[in-house]
């Protein structure tokens, strides 16, 4: 609005910036008023976390544990913090996260899409805290699903909800 | 006339075919931006996975170069340097080789191997700062090290001459790497330079010992036998009747049911006691876990929801306090209490005669609405619980006063603790324990109350969430 002209149309563009439509000005401003709103938002989101690890941790248990049983998520937030404890796995939380291949979630990007529930975080700080069902466990998977014959050479020590979990 | 007619009647007549070509171009031009894009796309993740290989190799090229400088060098000063350089090298390697797209059974001996390396020199270099020297036994380790790094750079060279070629297709290693997972029948996975060479250098990396020595990576923590899981076996009944009475609310109509052939580490029996509330009776429901040899309890967790905060932290820890001593917990003493979100969460630690001992420790969650106790996890306290015979200190308070740091402003009396350390022989350092300020930061200070040395630095962190150490 306090732009020179040219400037203006440099910015956004000259077909908009021509634009006498009241309607379209409207619709930019409801735009960027919904962008700063989801901003916002987004931003109370993060500062109430301890850190970014128990979101992370959140998201990845909301995308490989929805549906299961509360001690189930734990679990699975469990396993990811005896990983990070393992030398065989990397040594933070978001390298075990996003080690390649190692959850599916992941890799097809459910991780993001799904924004986790009260549940999940309260889920994820039990495990952070040091809560384990699991008693050490480094890998869990759905027996109802296709994996492979290696993962069942592991000595299972738990089942929860569908997971089971393993050593 | 005619022949105008009969033109746009003919234009008329083509109109679909006309239709059909353009859309036949539309989309084959539609079909080759999307191919392009998606080639460019794949030459840019595929340069990611180079560039994590391409690092990999000159980490343990750095770390083979740095343990050989830490035998050659003949002063400590050298040598701390050297063996820093494998800490930081290993650490990178370990971090380069799991960002590559090979499935985990074909990395984790070699992670652990570079895990370990790196944990090993760092240890080792903090005990050659003290101690000025090197033992025996710590000098053939390094040795070994060096032999099996030199393995693993030959291994990684041999791979990156069929790397470096620019045949390989990381996206396509990746997508195998996949399908192992989910194997499909019927296809057969095509020889791989990338996944054949890992599984080459792994089997090198397997001959490699069990390596137990001081830090948080050695073999020794998988071994940790449980000192506090005393008493005759019990059996799933008897459990049944353990959970019942244990919980914080009354629980005799709930059903029971009891899972076995759970293991924790160390081989510890477990029965998980499932405790189902009668429906709509209003009360929760809750798992707990009861050893098979004493029966005693290890976690226990109330599900339920949550109201709006009534209560505040103090009061949390007066219910958490009654809960403890109502099962039967003596002598246990709060530490740092804190709020998270509408729920608190409540470290006890044991003490004996005075002194606090840090790795008998008991955490209960209290609810904040109403004050429940919402779940109990005595694993620490139980593998580590014994009745200790503590020594007298060979130092008092004052002197090991004069061993902080200048910068360091005690804020409370010192008091005596046990605190959990990483070495293999004594995992427990008996300490003067300190609490102050530096800088306007929060610090507990231990000074070995035996050896006069400084066994650990704690930072208190205070966050909108309750303090922490860090």
């Amino acid at each position: 609005m306090f732009l020179p002209a040219d400037a203006k149309r440099v910015l956004i563009g000259r077909r908009y910036a021509n634009m006498r439509m009241p309607n379209a000005r409207i619709l930019v401003f409801v735009v960027l008023a919904v962008a700063v709103v989801i901003g916002t938002v987004a931003h109370i989101g993060r500062a109430q976390s301890r850190s970014g690890d128990v979101n992370l941790l959140a998201r990845l248990i909301a995308a490989e544990a929805e549906g299961e049983p509360y001690q189930g998520m734990v679990a699975v937030g469990a396993v990811m913090l005896n990983r990070v404890a393992s030398p065989k796995f990397p040594n933070s939380i978001s390298g075990c996260v996003f080690q390649p291949g190692a959850f599916e979630s992941v890799s097809n990007g459910l991780i993001w899409r799904r924004s986790p529930s009260r549940q999940a975080i309260s889920a994820a700080r039990d495990a952070m805290n040091g809560y384990d069902p699991t008693y050490g466990c480094v890998f869990f998977w759905n027996p109802a699903k296709p994996v492979s014959g290696w993962i069942w050479s592991r000595s299972i020590a738990v089942k929860i909800g569908k997971h089971v979990f393993a050593r | 006339m005619t022949d105008g007619t009969s033109g746009a009647r003919g234009k008329m007549r083509n109109w679909p075919q006309a239709l059909l070509l353009v859309i036949v171009i539309v989309s084959l031009v539609f079909a080759y931006s999307q191919w392009a894009a998606k080639q460019r796309l794949e030459v840019a993740v595929g340069n990611q996975y180079f560039r994590s290989f391409f690092d990999l190799l000159g980490n343990v090229d750095n770390v083979r170069v740095a343990l050989s400088k830490s035998l050659a060098s003949g002063s400590p000063r050298l040598r701390v340097g050297a063996l820093s350089d494998v800490w930081r090298e290993a650490s990178n390697a370990q971090a380069n080789l799991n960002n590559l797209p090979v499935t985990h059974k074909v990395l984790a001996r070699t992670s652990a191997f570079l895990t370990q390396v790196g944990d090993f020199a760092f240890t080792t270099a903090r005990k050659v700062a003290n101690q000025q020297v090197m033992s025996e036994d710590d000098w053939n380790k390094l040795v070994d090290m060096k032999k099996q790094s030199e393995d693993l750079a030959r291994g990684l060279a041999d791979m990156q001459a069929q790397v470096s070629t620019g045949k390989v297709n990381w996206v396509r290693v990746a997508e195998q790497a996949k399908s192992e997972v989910k194997p499909k029948p019927g296809t057969s996975a095509t020889p791989d330079v990338v996944k054949d060479g890992f599984t080459r250098v792994d089997e090198q990396v397997q001959t490699f010992p069990t390596l137990i020595y001081d830090g948080p990576f050695s073999d020794h923590i998988e071994q940790i036998r449980p000192r506090g899981i005393t008493g005759a076996e019990i059996t799933a009944d008897q459990a049944k009747e353990v959970a019942r009475r244990f919980v914080p609310f009354d629980a005799s109509s709930h059903s029971a049911t009891v899972e076995e052939n759970i293991k924790a580490k160390g081989d510890i029996d477990i029965y998980r006691v499932r405790l189902d509330a009668p429906k709509r009776s209003g009360k929760p429901d809750a798992v707990v876990d009861v050893t098979k040899k004493g029966g005693h309890v290890v976690l226990m967790n109330v599900a339920r929801d949550l109201d709006k905060k009534t209560i505040d932290l103090a009061e949390s820890v007066k219910r958490a306090s009654a809960f403890l001593s109502k099962v039967g917990m003596v002598n246990m003493t709060p530490t740092f209490a804190s709020e998270v979100g509408d729920v608190s969460i409540v470290p006890f630690v044991y003490t004996q005669d005075g002194v606090v001992i840090y790795p008998d420790q008991v955490k209960v969650k209290v609810a904040l609405d109403n004050g429940d106790i919402l779940s109990y996890d005595a694993l620490a306290y139980l593998t580590s619980h014994t009745m200790r015979r503590l020594p007298k200190p060979s130092i008092d308070a004052d002197e090991a006063r004069e061993l902080l740091s200048p910068a360091l402003t005690v804020t409370e009396p010192a008091r005596l603790a046990v605190i959990p350390v990483e070495t293999v022989d004594t995992p427990e350092a008996f300490c003067w324990e300190f609490r102050g300020t530096s800088y306007g930061e929060q610090f507990f200070v231990y000074i070995n109350a035996e050896k006069g040395t400084e066994e650990k630095v704690l930072q208190l962190i205070t966050t909108s969430e309750g303090s922490l150490t860090m």
